[in-house]
């Protein structure tokens, strides 16, 4: 019992304790995360709430039965909570499973693997458990405003906070397994897993984007067509009876099919533990040591291929960056998907625009997302010195200049980022009604926006760096230089886009009085705010620039 | 014929940024053609601040530290075309295979085709390596990084090799290979400069030494006068440096 007890309490110290006490040290940064974590929560306990609303009060086949509704809408809401929930805990055990510190450290105790899993897993459940009263609450909440219901969903609410966590758990350690074999076969697959992330980040965004339209649509007409369609709510309600057993959890919301709804919950319960004694007695082992037998073999055939010096240094960025799953997706994924994220917003807020004030605003609005686009995808550049860690102090042992070490760096990114540029306005050519050299202006501009974040990105993280640090204190400062970059980047790219919107809308609408505006402004001004940018960016680069690199020293 | 000096450090000063005191202070060595040179102290004595200021890892204060007749100062990238440099800390690019490495770093040094494939051959089989080196070195062991960090800083044929603790971690049949290697190396006119804490290491091995203790070098030893005159390093080394320590 001591031992476990020693065990659960460095689980939990890990697990919670020393998150807390980082955020302490970043006062700012907490504050600004937590502010901006309720301000997303709470637009979307509003949008729900106001979903809800609606919903209940539908009428399905002239019938109308707010009680069947409430329930499946928290038929759907339930599922949704669980798939991310499912995920989140899949993600947690995943670490928990193949935590070095395990392998290096405690293994190696006199402590029994059941012993150490348990601790482990019952951290786990905890974290669980809040991470489910964080979503279940809040739509409890949105329900109950809708449909103001007996005192009974309130004390259904405790059974459902209770034993939702452990249906969760059930679902987890079925899944674990499989979840840590397919990671494991992507991770040598480097192809493979930006296809797939991309694929994934595409659908989210599709997602997302059509949730926009949702919005858009409700401040239009006030309705939501999509979903207050009677085939939707049939379909809907026909997939639903099969979401067992989280359906039963919404039934039981509303008192509907009470004790077969308990009896498979309680089924659900018992499974759960069985599932858990499995993985702790059986997989802990054989996932552990399966997960480390990871041997990612290249070039087998052993051919030298010579390259000129700066070609050696950009295939070293490349290697590093495509067989980085992290860097993939920040990097690769995010510039590959840009066409479409771009193409997206401009369609979305070329209607809005247009039902707001009556105009058609092309080239002003793809230049406004394109430019914002462009500091977004480049902010993984504000990482370029430091996530080399100890190998940049290698370099320095290199017959190399700092200016080639660093070009090699620029021009890796650029040749993406500005590939990424090139694809975006082709496709605002091609799919929207954007003229071909309004398209080029776009990439233009898009270009000299890439090269000034780049530049400026690189430069705060050489200013940053210092090979002192931990690589967690490293990675603390990165996250800040990445804010600082951001936040630069982003203040230019809005002035620069929202004068380009400004004077468009101004001389095609003579808005102000008085007012008259050639249109040619709206090229001339945007150009002039972004060079000016690159050029004072580019100073900022180049000032000191082999003595900052020096400076970098353990 | 007297042989050509290939390392040579005169009054070197060094202080870390956070602190107040000098960390080495006013170090002079000098390496030659054909020797092992062995640079022994406690932990912390200097030994890897003193070896990162020769490679260039670190700025210096004052002083300055020649190459091969170049200086580190003002005339860097000549000075690093002639060494090779395995640091104490595995500072290898992970994600690449150590094939790639090593490719890597002969296109770093521009070492033709011909070169690098005659060295990486023999490399392979001096170290056993085998099909290990088409991993990718995150997959490697303690002792095979080693072996990988000293392929790589040796595929230009330097004439300075440079190590820092290179003894650290590895099996005896590996560290044995080293050390054979390391006579090699200095035999074909070429300079070994190592760090370590080990005593039997450095006396079996070096030529010459420079017992280094809070920064500073106590003493210049030629192993072969003290080998004859039946000297113990051990007690040697410990005198010297309590010496200082009182």
């Amino acid at each position: 019992m001591g031992i476990f007890k020693t065990l659960l309490k460095y689980e939990f110290k890990k697990q919670f304790a020393i998150k807390l006490k980082k955020e302490k040290s970043d006062l700012f940064g907490s504050i600004l995360s937590f502010v901006v974590t309720i301000a997303i929560i709470g637009m979307f306990v509003y949008f729900l709430s106001i979903i809800a609303e609606n919903y209940v009060n539908i009428k399905i086949d002239k019938l109308f039965d707010s009680k069947s509704r409430a329930v499946e809408l928290l038929n759907l809401f339930y599922f949704g909570i669980f798939l991310v929930l499912v995920f989140l805990c899949l993600e947690n055990m995943r670490k928990t499973l193949t935590d070095k510190t395990d392998k290096q450290v405690l293994l190696r105790l006199p402590v029994k693997q059941q012993t150490l899993y348990l601790s482990k897993l019952l951290v786990l459940m905890i974290k669980n458990y809040i991470l489910s009263l964080l979503f279940i609450l809040p739509t409890n909440i949105i329900i109950y405003l809708a449909l103001r219901p007996s005192g009974l969903f309130w004390l259904m609410t405790i059974v459902v906070c209770l034993f939702f966590p452990i249906v969760i758990q059930l679902f987890t350690s079925i899944l674990i397994v499989p979840y840590i074999k397919i990671l494991d076969f992507i991770k040598n697959k480097y192809v493979l897993m930006f296809i797939v992330l991309s694929v994934i980040l595409v659908g989210f965004v599709l997602l997302y984007m059509s949730f926009l339209s949702v919005v858009q649509s409700y401040l239009e007409t006030g309705y939501i067509k999509f979903i207050f369609n009677e085939e939707f709510i049939h379909t809907l309600k026909g997939l639903l009876t099969f979401a067992y057993p989280i359906n039963c959890f919404s039934n039981i919301m509303f008192g509907d099919n009470l004790l077969v709804s308990f009896l498979v919950i309680l089924v659900s319960v018992v499974l759960a533990c069985l599932a858990v004694y499995t993985v702790t007695k059986r997989l802990y082992y054989l996932t552990l040591y399966k997960s480390e037998d990871r041997n990612n073999t290249f070039n087998k055939t052993g051919k030298i291929k010579k390259h000129s010096l700066m070609g050696g240094l950009i295939k070293k960025e490349f290697i590093s960056v495509a067989r980085e799953p992290k860097h993939i997706f920040s990097y690769l994924v995010v510039a590959t998907i840009m066409p479409i994220l771009v193409y997206c917003c401009y369609t979305l807020f070329e209607s809005l625009i247009m039902n707001m004030i009556g105009l058609k605003i092309t080239y002003a609005l793809a230049l406004f997302i394109t430019v914002v686009f462009t500091v977004l995808t480049n902010t993984f550049c504000a990482t370029n010195i430091t996530r080399e860690g100890v190998t940049l102090l290698k370099q320095k042992t290199f017959p190399v200049k700092a200016s080639e070490i660093l070009n090699a760096k620029l021009i890796f990114c650029s040749i993406v980022s500005l590939l990424s540029v090139l694809v975006t306005g082709v496709v605002l050519i091609i799919f929207t009604s954007l003229s071909f050299w309004q398209g080029v202006f776009c990439i233009v501009l898009g270009s000299i926006f890439t090269i000034a974040q780049i530049l400026l990105a690189t430069r705060v993280d050489l200013n940053n760096a210092n090979m002192t640090y931990s690589m967690q204190q490293l990675q603390k400062k990165s996250s800040s230089t990445v804010a600082k970059v951001v936040i630069i980047g982003l203040v230019v790219a809005i002035v620069t886009g929202v004068s380009a919107l400004l004077i468009n809308v101004v001389a095609k609408s003579n808005l102000i009085a008085g007012v008259s505006l050639h249109i040619s402004f709206a090229y001339l001004i945007p150009l002039f705010i972004s060079l000016v940018y690159c050029g004072i960016v580019v100073c900022f680069y180049l000032h000191k620039l082999q003595k900052s690199f020096e400076k970098i020293a353990k | 014929m007297k042989s050509k000096k290939l390392l040579e450090i005169t009054g070197l000063y060094k202080k870390y940024a956070n602190k107040t005191e000098y960390t080495i202070t006013d170090i002079n060595m000098c390496g030659n053609e054909g020797e092992i040179v062995g640079i022994l102290g406690h932990n912390g004595a200097g030994k890897s601040t003193t070896i990162k200021c020769i490679t260039g890892m670190h700025p210096f204060d004052k002083g300055d530290i020649v190459i091969n007749g170049h200086s580190i100062l003002t005339d860097s990238i000549e000075a690093k075309k002639d060494f090779g440099y395995v640091s104490d800390e595995f500072a290898l690019f992970e994600k690449m295979t150590g094939f790639e490495y090593v490719n890597f770093l002969a296109d770093i040094y521009q070492v033709s085709v011909e070169e690098r494939e005659k060295r990486i051959e023999e490399f392979q089989k001096l170290f056993a390596l085998g099909d290990a080196i088409y991993k990718q070195i995150s997959s490697y062991s303690h002792g095979m990084k080693q072996k990988i960090s000293i392929m790589g800083a040796l595929i230009h044929n330097p004439k300075v090799f440079i190590l820092d603790e290179p003894m650290t971690g590895l099996d005896p049949h590996t560290a044995n290979q080293l050390k054979n290697f390391f006579i090699e190396h200095s035999r074909k006119n070429n300079l070994v400069l190592f760090s370590s804490h080990n005593l039997d290491v450095v006396e079996k091995l070096c030529d010459r030494l420079y017992i280094i203790d809070q920064g500073v070098v106590l003493e210049e030893i030629d192993l072969k006068d003290f080998r004859k005159k039946g000297l113990d390093l051990e007690d040697y080394f410990l005198s010297s440096t309590n010496k200082v320590s009182k």
